[in-house]
């Protein structure tokens, strides 16, 4: 056991170290000179303000030296100036990957906690009217994309187009939970949601395919001759055994969850770490874009990562 | 033929089929179509409701949403169609040769094709487009380029699969060339998951181009894209509640006819998954 998740470590540090790689060599492989994207192409800048630019981003330097530095410094935490906020990388990031971690986390258990449970709902009605409901409901969760769900619930909730009796709920911005718990997580619960349902959708297909491959196996016959009560078998041994694979797809959806963070952000005007890098990419801002780059994908290693681990604990035979 | 009559059977299948040919119909002749220029601009009758003249109104500039709509379908199939196009090929071609090499030539491919994994796609894609900026031909690239490790896994673990097989093993026997191997016994053999995945990228590369034009990183103004047309009616939900509705409706329903798609393709070429959804 520990040498797997030795393994699944040592895994993803070489993929850190291909990602910061690849995220290093961005301003080197693109075409056109960054430092002239940078100062803005309408007008010829000014040469003495474009050295100083070369000089501050070390673009002087070979390759090979600037590389090393880059990685020196990161390992370091430090990941260069913003050029558009003159302040370290870090410090921007550092404000506000937290709040992008908790829509992340908050909506990754809001969609376990609504697809798992009408996973199994579904798979021990097949064929109804319920679970074609469901099924349908699922279908069309995934294939609604991230922010015309969010202008939904913004349209329903916010602009209270229907005129129920509720009270609008805030559309947009952020609190910090400091200064009112209230309103800030008024305002988490939208984007939560929305990001939440996309997920929930994908996790309950897979557990109703996966529910409906435990009911079939051969175990389950043996248990119910026995004489077991039905709410055991399921209880017990369906779900314990249906549950493995749901833990996959949670893990190959993270992906799609930190994707669907850069939209959600957008459209909840979330100020997280995804709305500062289209921020980066529209101000050019390129050691701002490597950082924010650097960081989601290492997140999204590292989740990656702890999905396998947890996935080995689960089922052995997948170390 | 039998698989044809099985798909007309599969009800997600009929469904899917009577959105995507008419989307495929306006694909090629949306422009024709049209009722007005989608990018004369009239400020004058800025956000306006339905008329006879504008059917779903007009954005923040007086356009013709209707137009836009018609012609803004083009981008987005042009990515997601070429790219998987691109994917499916380039993935074709490394998984099998990755599977029928095997070996150091496999593990590298297979390794290379990994790196694209560890990113989050969207994010990828930002990088490219930050890189190279935005466009459609850009755009198509990076979604060839972001798909092509998943059609490599899948040919490769099927080439595998089908290569150990006595029937390829007595053609290698008996001397075949081996294109002919490739080309008569390994490739109908590994078609079916690589056709269900074809389904599968195409709603995800809309899902991408759409994003991405939401986010104002895709299509690039004045040409219309439905993602860059949902990001821009943003600030005008409480102004005209259709402009956003519009392309929102049909963004979703394009997915979800293509998603279904790949649910009946699922259900009639692999039937041992056919309980399972």
């Amino acid at each position: 056991m520990t040498k797997f998740i030795l393994k699944r470590c040592g895994i993803a540090v070489i993929l850190l170290l291909i990602v910061s790689t690849i995220v290093f060599l961005l301003v080197h492989i693109m075409p056109g000179d960054p430092v002239l994207l940078m100062l803005g192409t309408d007008s010829s800048p000014d040469p003495k303000a474009v050295e100083t630019l070369r000089q501050e981003l070390g673009l002087n330097n070979p390759l090979v030296v600037q590389y090393k530095d880059w990685m020196f410094h990161a390992l370091q935490g430090n990941l260069g100036n913003s050029y558009s906020e003159k302040i370290p990388v870090m410090q921007s990031i550092s404000s506000r990957l937290p709040r992008t971690l908790e829509l992340a986390a908050v909506s990754l258990v809001l969609a376990c906690l609504i697809g798992l449970p009408l996973g199994v709902l579904s798979a021990l009605r097949r064929g109804k009217v319920s679970d074609l409901v469901m099924t349908t409901g699922a279908s069309l969760g995934t294939s609604i994309p991230v922010y015309v769900l969010g202008y939904l619930l913004i349209i329903v909730f916010s602009l209270n187009v229907f005129h129920w009796g509720i009270q609008p709920l805030p559309s947009s911005g952020y609190v910090d939970v400091s200064k009112s718990v209230a309103g800030h997580f008024q305002r988490l619960l939208m984007p939560a949601v929305t990001l939440a349902l996309g997920l929930a959708a994908s996790i309950m297909r897979m557990t109703r395919s996966s529910m409906l491959e435990a009911l079939s196996g051969e175990s389950v016959r043996a248990l119910r001759a026995k004489g077991l009560p039905e709410h055991v078998v399921i209880v017990r041994h369906v779900i314990r055994n249906a549950f493995i694979p749901v833990v996959t797809v949670i893990g190959l959806q993270m992906g799609n969850l930190i994707g669907g963070t850069v939209l959600c952000e957008t459209v909840f005007n979330w100020p997280g770490l995804s709305t500062l890098l289209v921020k980066a990419i529209n101000q050019r801002d390129y050691p701002l874009i490597q950082g924010c780059i650097l960081i989601m994908s290492a997140v999204f290693i590292l989740t990656n990562m702890v999905v396998d681990i947890i996935y080995g604990l689960l089922d052995p035979r997948a170390r | 033929m039998e698989i044809l009559k099985r798909c007309m059977k599969n009800k997600k299948f009929v469904f899917s089929i009577f959105v995507l040919v008419p989307l495929i119909f306006i694909v090629l002749f949306g422009p024709m179509l049209a009722p007005n220029d989608p990018l004369a601009m009239n400020t004058a009758n800025a956000l306006a409701h339905s008329s006879s003249r504008y059917p779903f109104g007009t954005d923040e500039f007086g356009r013709c949403i209707l137009s836009r709509l018609l012609v803004g379908i083009r981008p987005s199939m042009t990515v997601s169609l070429l790219g998987t196009a691109g994917a499916f090929i380039s993935g074709l071609i490394l998984g099998i040769i990755a599977g029928y090499v095997g070996g150091k030539v496999g593990d590298v491919i297979m390794r290379l094709v990994d790196v694209v994994l560890c990113f989050p796609p969207i994010l990828l894609a930002m990088m490219v487009v930050c890189m190279w900026g935005a466009g459609v031909r850009n755009l198509t690239v990076v979604v060839a380029i972001l798909y092509t490790p998943h059609f490599t896994r899948i040919a490769y673990s099927s080439t595998i699969k089908v290569r150990n097989m006595e029937y390829v093993e007595n053609e290698i026997s008996v001397g075949a060339n081996t294109l002919r191997v490739l080309s008569d016994s390994i490739f109908p053999n590994i078609l079916s998951p690589l056709v269900i995945q074809i389904s599968l990228t195409i709603s995800n590369a809309i899902l991408l181009e759409s994003g991405l034009s939401f986010l104002g990183l895709g299509v690039q103004p004045p040409d219309p894209s439905w993602g860059q047309m949902i990001g821009d009616a943003r600030n005008y939900l409480s102004v005209n509640l259709m402009y956003t509705v519009w392309p929102s409706f049909f963004l979703s329903l394009t997915i979800l006819a293509t998603n279904l798609m790949g649910d009946a393709l699922r259900d009639v070429l692999d039937p041992k998954l056919k309980e399972s959804f």
